[in-house]
């Protein structure tokens, strides 16, 4: 079930908030915990129920081994458990995302011919992998304690963050789940929670949907692009991916805190920062943070301990980037990406040439962001070509404008574009343009605005106004009219 | 404080969206819930929208159907030559069991005199089930309420459909017999037709016209039932033309007999019924070879729908129902020359790029 | 070894790794306090601990040092 459909917010939600608090009212706490589970392995299972059996697998597998952590304590050592716990885990998400991607690689290299499986990718399993390796290895740590089963399904489960992340850390939401206080339904919590959720939906549904539909039109039509354009929907681009994946985590966020929840922050305004490092201190932040401390840090002291300080300390940053790359999606494409991370993180943590904060920095991490973007959003290496050498190799054919063109089917230029094409037909272009100089100006105020969480910190402090509350009520209204739209016939389609 | 706050939020939302809903109502621009409002014209651009829409609540006492080879009739001219008020029901490669599907839900709502309906050899030649479960518009055509909310939350029909609509009626030219016609945007020359025609190389051998799919006989007794069960509907069949070239791939991937056999069966099952009255061109030289009146091989210009609709109210093409095996066989001949002595090569000399490797 | 004494040492490593000689850590004080208190100085902060008290940390140790006051308590732990 998608946050951004009628049926999820108008049916879905209610029905759980409504039970979720009913059956906490009676204090049928076990049975909350139950309810909220069955309720998000509902929303998981619901666009195909046979993806619920590899999430049981996935939990079944990881809580047996946390058990056996704990029953073996004294006669086995972690380190085993933890190389059969992560393994386990890293063989489950190898074969579901990277076995298509394996054998078509082992085909070209080898000149084999094994056949494709062509294996959909379940969804959300990146995310819950991740959340629960994490686990693993912090049982193997011995800092955490072995949770009930009740606990550990409803902390994996939980819808917000089930499909998308945030990447959540069970010592932030199960602590949580266990505190008599969080059962009672507390109005300004609600509140923030609503205000989250439309304030993402509205980022999602309004501004990132419109952006991509010229992303998607340029890179359909790619063989056609020129400089500008390449630039064009590069950063188009950026803005599309920050809207629509900082808009769902704070719907995460929203829907966390109408349960009373807090969810860990994704995104802190990464198009602010002034260095690389500092971009993927606020991007996808619980991604970060996970690498950092799984990852990164213990491969570091490692390599110090072991005096091959200077080796360990370019090649860990890299490799970690190289790693998130290769997580973000089985191609190539993803492996260049993170490899381009790395590079731009060893820059950033150069002893020379420091620069103080700037507008000079902010803008070369804003060029490097959109660069990166560049890569990520290419399908294949080819694509991926065609879109560097367009954007460095100047040439200009004035496909801008065609891109731009594609504006016509936001709805809300419907009209302006019609009367125009009546007026004056050979003003499109110009209105197309002045349009989307509308709407990246639109982007940047709200980008150097304040972010969600400090647009609710400020209001806390101020105090809620009616105008704010028709703001909020006009974004939420405005998106759920965006949810559905008819698509416009090509007149003929036979 | 949040109190306040939640009351203001959730009033000022439900008005927003009791607005949209009102306002969608009100103009009801695929008219799901009543007609044209007295100072509007009926405006039918998007067939797959607004048919069942305009069968529901439209004022009418006739039915025009077909597939898009139909779309390009005037309703008036139906209406002035039979003295009817006509609306079309229209599926783009439609089965025959969609447009069944439409006439049943006409028949639940008006009385109706006359169906006129272009018989597309491709419709009855599909399954007997309809397609419209699977369109993601099928709240438009199911009668649920509950799904109604995808048309009234909507920001098309906000700022799309009812501003098009409120253009048309006026502002532009709207001329309301033109229902869903699309000829307007497309190039009619032998020219453009022949870029869309990649004639087989070789003949497959030709199939025994006893090889017929009985689907064909499923959908013939479909429609059967349906003009039994209606005595008080005249029902206007009528073959319209291909052009020859739509035949002549027939005859090359050996289907031909088989497109014969289907209207044999069709005519000889339909035809004795008394409020039945078929109409027979596919064997009309001047309309089936002049490919200057083709887009491609199948679609022609709208003065072919005008001459067929002159034809049918002079009753010039009627198969007469004496000695319909007779006739019949006779008309089928015809067709059958037609193609098998048409010098298809001569025209592909002139396009050589016409021809597949 | 008491807190204090195992503070005064903490505060000398943070002066140095930070290069920063007015730099005076307290229980509360977390990276987000300190200019320049990335993964890679944490790295270096942690491995420099361990040189200054003579001791290793465990994985979990690192992961679970939350503030300066955690990492005080695991060295005081440590040096029992």
């Amino acid at each position: 079930m998608l946050f951004n459909s009628q049926i999820f917010i108008f049916l879905f939600l209610p029905i759980c908030l409504l039970g979720w608090y009913f059956l906490n009212h009676l204090h049928f706490r076990k049975s909350a915990m139950i309810f909220l589970t069955g309720m998000s392995l509902f929303f998981y299972g619901f666009y195909n129920p046979s993806y619920l059996i590899l999430i049981l697998g996935s939990i079944g597998f990881n809580y047996v081994l946390s058990f056996l952590i704990l029953k073996t304590k004294k006669t086995i050592s972690s380190n085993i458990w933890m190389t059969l716990g992560v393994s386990g885990n890293l063989l489950f998400l190898g074969y579901y995302k990277y076995f298509d991607f394996f054998i078509e690689n082992t085909n070209f290299i080898f000149k084999t011919d094994f056949a494709l499986q062509h294996i959909i990718l379940p969804l959300g399993i990146s995310f819950f992998t991740l959340q629960q390796v994490s686990y693993i290895i912090d049982r193997c740590w011995e800092t955490a304690p072995h949770y009930t089963l009740v606990d550990y399904m409803a902390f994996v489960t939980f819808f917000p963050q089930l499909i998308a992340g945030p990447i959540v850390l069970h010592s932030e939401l199960i602590p949580q789940f266990q505190m008599e206080e969080k059962r009672k339904f507390q109005l300004s919590s609600f509140v923030d929670g609503c205000i989250y959720f439309s304030l993402g939906l509205g980022k999602k549904v309004l501004i990132a949907d419109v952006f991509a539909i010229l992303v998607n039109e340029g890179f359909e039509k790619i063989y056609y692009i020129d400089t500008p354009a390449a630039w064009l929907m590069a950063l188009c681009y950026l803005i599309e991916l920050y809207f629509d994946f900082s808009g769902y985590c704070d719907m995460a966020v929203g829907l966390g805190k109408m349960f009373g929840f807090d969810l860990p922050q994704n995104f802190k305004s990464p198009l602010k920062a002034h260095s690389v490092q500092d971009f993927w201190q606020r991007w996808h932040f619980t991604l970060t943070r996970f690498l950092t401390t799984y990852l990164y840090t213990p491969l570091t002291i490692m390599g110090i301990r072991k005096n091959k300080r200077k080796l360990f300390t370019y090649l860990t940053p890299m490799l970690v980037f190289l790693i998130s790359g290769f997580w973000h999606g089985a191609s190539w494409t993803f492996v260049i990406w993170g490899a381009f991370q790395g590079l731009g993180i060893l820059w950033s943590q150069r002893k020379k040439w420091k620069l103080k904060k700037s507008g000079i920095t902010w803008f070369g991490t804003f060029v490097f962001a959109i660069i990166s973007n560049a890569i990520f959003r290419s399908e294949t290496i080819d694509n991926m070509l065609r879109m560097l050498k367009a954007m460095f190799v100047p040439h200009v054919t004035g496909f801008s404008f065609e891109l731009a063109s594609s504006l016509s089917e936001v709805p809300e230029f419907y009209m302006i574009t019609r009367v125009m094409e009546i007026l004056n037909p050979n003003l499109m272009d110009f209105l197309y343009l002045l349009l989307l100089s509308c709407l990246l100006l639109i982007s940047a105020l709200i980008l150097k605005g304040k972010n969600a969480a400090e647009i609710l910190s400020y209001r806390q402090d101020k105090g809620y106004t009616f105008l704010f509350a028709a703001q909020i009520a006009v974004i939420f209204s405005w998106s759920v009219l965006s949810l559905n739209q008819v698509s416009t016939f090509l007149y003929f389609n036979f | 404080m949040n109190r306040k706050f939640i009351k203001h939020l959730i009033l000022i939302s439900i008005s927003c969206l009791l607005l949209a809903s009102l306002l969608v109502i009100l103009f009801d621009p695929f008219y799901m819930y009543h007609k044209p409002l007295p100072f509007l014209k009926a405006v039918l651009e998007e067939r797959d929208y607004e048919v069942m829409g305009t069968l529901r609540n439209f004022e009418y006492d006739s039915v025009i159907l077909g597939t898009s080879v139909a779309e390009n009739y005037n309703n008036h001219w139906f209406d002035e030559a039979f003295q009817v008020t006509s609306v079309k029901a229209m599926r783009a490669s439609g089965r025959n069991s969609d447009l069944l599907f439409y006439l049943e839900e006409a028949y639940r709502h008006q009385e109706i005199s006359h169906v006129f309906y272009s018989i597309d050899l491709f419709s009855i030649f599909q399954p007997t089930t309809h397609t419209f479960e699977e369109e993601d518009y099928y709240y438009l055509i199911n009668n649920t309420p509950f799904d109604d909310f995808k048309y009234l939350w909507n920001k098309d029909i906000l700022l799309k459909k009812i501003p098009l609509q409120l253009a048309y009626s006026f502002f532009l030219d709207y001329d309301e017999g033109e229902s869903y016609n699309w000829y307007q945007e497309k190039t009619f020359s032998r020219e453009a037709m022949m870029t869309h025609y990649f004639p087989l190389s070789s003949f497959a051998p030709m199939q025994e016209a006893s090889e017929i799919d009985p689907v064909v006989m499923e959908n013939i007794l479909a429609l059967k039932d349906m003009i039994l069960e209606h005595p008080e509907t005249e029902f206007q069949l009528f073959f319209p033309p291909s052009s020859i070239l739509w035949w002549d791939n027939e005859y090359r991937s050996g289907t031909l007999e088989i497109k014969l056999e289907a209207i044999r069966l069709f005519v000889t099952e339909l035809a004795p019924l008394n409020n039945v009255s078929i109409y027979y061109y596919q064997n009309e030289d001047s309309l089936m070879k002049n490919l200057d009146l083709y887009m491609d091989s199948v679609h022609f210009n709208q003065t072919v729908n005008k001459t067929l609709v002159e034809k049918i109210k002079e009753k010039q093409g009627l198969i007469k129902k004496e000695l319909l095996d007779e006739t019949l066989t006779d008309l089928l001949n015809s067709t059958r020359e037609m193609v098998t002595n048409y010098a298809t090569k001569e025209i592909l000399q002139d396009y050589p790029t016409a021809v597949t490797p | 070894m008491t807190r204090d004494e195992i503070f005064k040492g903490l505060n000398e490593v943070f002066q140095d790794v930070f290069d920063d000689s007015t730099l005076e850590v307290e229980e509360e004080t977390t990276a987000n306090d300190v200019d320049g208190w990335d993964s890679f100085a944490h790295i270096t902060l942690i491995v420099s601990v361990e040189k200054k008290f003579g001791v290793k940390f465990s994985m979990g140790q690192v992961s679970s040092m939350k503030n300066v006051g955690t990492m005080a308590s695991i060295l005081l732990e440590k040096l029992a």
